[in-house]
């Protein structure tokens, strides 16, 4: 054993005796100038967080006693005077980021967008392609709103209703944003202001999409989920009803029973699943796509809708093999990935850890930038950790 | 003792780097009062450390190379800024330690993300050798050794892994190599023989299931 032990060290010295290659001078430079810029960048996120100082033991004691009769005293002078509108300056907080986003400040420099990073009134977010962020409003509907790669939004407020409350309004320039809204109150709503319309809603969960049209200009989509929305172009106001979805092309609400694409069914399978939601507009295919695709878009449509509709019935294996079907007709459907997700969650439901983990990391592998990847990676390990 | 070159090596002629303008204290100085300049300063001095550590434990520059090296740099930064650099030892030194924690959980997390998400990738190959090539000729050469020595690193416990790359790869002392993994002299050493036999035995089992594999009809 004493010479295998020798063996060892000497491979390990071996591994520290490695003879790095050298790069070419200007990826050098260029590798420098990048690494240069991200450690001045994180030097200047630091800056903006109060200095890390640490106190003796005895310090924090007379801290703790001083902090403690600032609480009660602040307790008790809240309890006595009316609640205060929160500042109309932080308009979000950044709940999550993934891929790399930008935060464009009047005044300031574009900077990279971090969790937990406050948003101020005017602020822009743009993301880059695969990128993706969650932010939490602060305005009265206290909203949630996930911003898709290749996005850019305006994020702004202002004292609406009866009790002057903050009422959120984002501007959306390009890009795809998803946003859940509690019920507000009367008098409130929350905004999205496109190129080709105003999307006002009063507690719903709704996605609003913007894209280039042909020759120039923007075209808008918008799907509804829950609740009502009230769409107003050019002078038009149309409302929106639970799977109702429109487009500034069209200008008229489509029907679920149309030969288009359900925007976003998945909340029906999902008030069954109790999971969270990624809506499907992010796959909501292009008129012109949906025109090649229409002769097989109703029998899509319909297999999906009845997967759905068994899965919210109890019908879980029916439920599966129409998803199956579904993803073995017609692999290129742009519902082909909804499939996948609501199997590997309904597999996951129904008990079978081990059917649901494998088609997790099917997902994951036909779509490895997939809007579900996180939850199907988090099945995944699950199923890994513990086989059955 | 001077290493004999490989003979297909070819030697070419490299700019020196040039030398930094801060003293290592002032660049502490400057980085724990979040000076925003001194990205380049820092990168300047510690990038040949953090780019050779991250080459030397991963074997190769794959294509997240430059994301590990910005990863091991924000952490030196932080590292630095909340005041967990005791200064006992060099920046370089220190800017080695981090980098090879990085590395090694590079590794980890490679072999769980790719077992589970690359379809392209057999499973088995990241596991002992048993179904593998039949040449033991080829799974003995000195590149396949080292990527079956990257791998049993990344099985054994963080500690014991640490220590290893720290004085035996990098080549810190064991007092140096003490301070950096933030244990008592005589705690590091006990890991670093614990982790040599550990490494050993691995090393051992792995040949042996090679061999019966290549005797198998």
């Amino acid at each position: 054993m004493r010479n295998d032990d020798q063996e060892a060290v000497d491979l390990l010295r071996q591994m520290g005796r490695l003879v790095v290659p050298l790069l070419a001078p200007e990826r050098e430079a260029s590798r420098h100038e990048r690494m240069a810029s991200s450690v001045n960048r994180l030097l200047q996120r630091l800056r903006a967080e109060p200095p890390a100082r640490r106190l003796p033991v005895r310090a924090l004691g007379a801290f703790s006693a001083v902090a403690a009769s600032l609480a009660l005293w602040f307790g008790a002078h809240r309890l006595l005077r009316p609640p205060q509108v929160p500042a109309i300056s932080e308009v979000a907080h950044v709940v999550s980021v993934s891929g790399e986003s930008t935060l464009v400040r009047a005044g300031s420099s574009p900077s990279a967008v971090f969790a937990e990073q406050r948003v101020e009134a005017t602020d822009e977010l743009r993301s880059t392609s695969g990128a993706r962020a969650e932010l939490a409003l602060t305005g009265a509907g206290k909203a949630k709103v996930d911003i898709s790669g290749d996005t850019r939004v305006r994020l702004n407020q202002r004292l609406a209703g009866p009790d002057a409350a903050n009422e959120d309004w984002l501007e959306l320039e390009q890009g795809l944003v998803t946003l859940q809204v509690a019920k507000l109150p009367p008098g409130l709503g929350l905004s999205v202001q496109t190129p080709d319309a105003r999307v006002t809603v009063h507690g719903t969960r709704f996605s609003v999409r913007v894209s280039p049209a042909t020759p120039s200009g923007t075209v808008t989509f918008v799907a509804v989920t829950e609740g009502r929305v009230e769409v107003d172009s050019r002078g038009e106001v149309v409302f929106l009803g639970p799977g109702d979805h429109w487009s500034s092309q069209t200008s008229a609400p489509e029907s679920d029973a149309a030969p288009v694409l359900p925007l976003d069914r998945q909340a029906d399978a999902s008030a069954q699943v109790a999971r969270p939601i990624a809506t499907s507009l992010a796959r909501l295919p292009t008129s012109h796509a949906a025109r090649v695709n229409e002769s097989t878009l109703a029998e899509e449509n319909r297999l999906y809708a009845q997967a759905l509709a068994r899965a919210g019935a109890g019908e879980l294996s029916p439920a599966l093999a129409d998803l199956a079907t579904l993803i073995l007709r017609y692999p290129r459907s742009p519902l082909a990935q909804n499939a996948r997700v609501d199997r590997f969650r309904l597999l996951q439901q129904s008990g079978n850890g081990a059917a649901a983990a494998q088609e997790a990391r099917r997902y994951l592998s036909e779509y490895p930038s997939g809007f579900a990847r996180s939850e199907a990676r988090g099945l995944a390990l699950l199923g890994l950790e513990a086989p059955e | 003792m001077v290493q004999p070159l490989p003979l297909n090596r070819v030697l070419r002629v490299v700019k020196t780097r040039p030398p930094a303008s801060l003293d290592e204290a002032a660049l502490l100085e400057g980085l724990a009062n979040r000076d925003p300049t001194l990205g380049s300063e820092l990168c300047q001095r510690l990038m040949h450390v953090v780019d050779g550590t991250l080459f030397r434990v991963l074997g190769r520059r794959e294509a997240d190379h430059d994301d590990l090296v910005q990863v091991s740099f924000e952490q030196i930064v932080l590292s630095v800024y909340r005041g967990k650099f005791s200064r006992e030892c060099t920046l370089s030194t220190w800017a080695s330690a981090i980098t090879c924690n990085v590395a090694l959980r590079a590794i980890r997390s490679r072999r769980t993300e790719r077992k589970l998400f690359d379809p392209t990738q057999d499973v088995e190959a990241l596991g002992p050798r048993l179904s593998g090539p039949r040449d033991p000729e080829a799974q003995l050469s000195s590149r396949n050794e080292l990527d079956r020595l990257r791998y049993h690193l990344s099985q054994m416990s963080e500690k014991l892994a640490e220590t290893l790359m720290l004085h035996d790869v990098l080549g810190c002392e064991l007092a140096e190599t003490a301070t950096l993994v933030g244990a008592s002299v005589a705690a590091t050493q006990s890991r670093l023989v614990r982790g040599r036999k550990e490494l050993a035995a691995r090393i051992h089992q792995d040949r042996q299931a090679l061999q019966q594999r290549g005797a198998a009809p």
